[in-house]
């Protein structure tokens, strides 16, 4: 599957992993400042290239008052 | 404002790590506060101007960050983000210093491993979120998750 960079694409896609409903991997590279949509087998990265699903998965904070 | 040798010596590591993901970034101080500054472009090529403000007492509490640029920075009806005030949908705090106030970490979900560089992180992914919400009008909590 080729990555996929398209804004749409990537926005459906954290869409979909909000809701547990993605099994592709979120990468940032930091020499274009671009997140990318990768399959979760897809093991190429480019140099300084990193996967940021974890701090995704993390959350945001909400604050309910 | 004078920093701890424990301080100074975590301030130079956090800028060895964001100047590697986050090269546009510099350090700015606002009289006595230190901030870092800098531009994250989406991937629809929307450029955006943070600042994260570092803590006095850094690494134990959440930096805060705000958008400068655009000014005022807007929804998609053209309702300026700083006129929600806080926002659990948009994953907004109050305003700070006249500007939106992104929410990132819960001060409970903080710890002093954690680092600017995971905080930025957050901050791109927020704004990539921002511009699918000014295309499709639904709210940030649509595409990212709340934290527990």
């Amino acid at each position: 599957m080729p990555n996929e960079k398209d804004p749409k694409k990537i926005q459906e896609e954290l869409a979909k992993k909000n809701i547990d409903q993605s099994e592709k991997k979120l990468t940032f590279d930091p020499t274009t400042g671009e997140l990318i949509i990768k399959s979760a087998t897809d093991t190429s990265q480019k140099p300084g290239e990193v996967v940021v699903d974890q701090i995704y998965k993390d959350g945001f904070f909400t604050l309910y008052l | 404002m004078s920093w701890s040798t424990e301080q100074q010596n975590r301030l130079n590591k956090e800028w060895e790590i964001v100047k590697q993901y986050f090269p546009g970034f510099e350090w700015k101080y606002y009289g006595t506060q230190l901030c870092l500054e800098g531009w994250m472009t989406t991937n629809q090529k929307t450029m955006y101007k943070l600042r994260l403000y570092v803590p006095i007492d850094m690494p134990n509490s959440v930096p805060e960050v705000v958008i400068t640029y655009p000014y005022p920075i807007t929804d998609n009806l053209g309702k300026a983000l700083t006129d929600y005030n806080y926002s659990a949908t948009m994953h907004l705090l109050s305003p700070k210093d006249g500007y939106p106030k992104i929410c990132t970490y819960k001060s409970t979900h903080w710890n002093p491993n954690r680092t600017f560089y995971n905080v930025l992180i957050k901050v791109r992914i927020w704004l990539e979120a921002l511009d699918g919400h000014k295309s499709s009008g639904h709210a940030l909590d649509y595409y990212l998750k709340h934290q527990q």
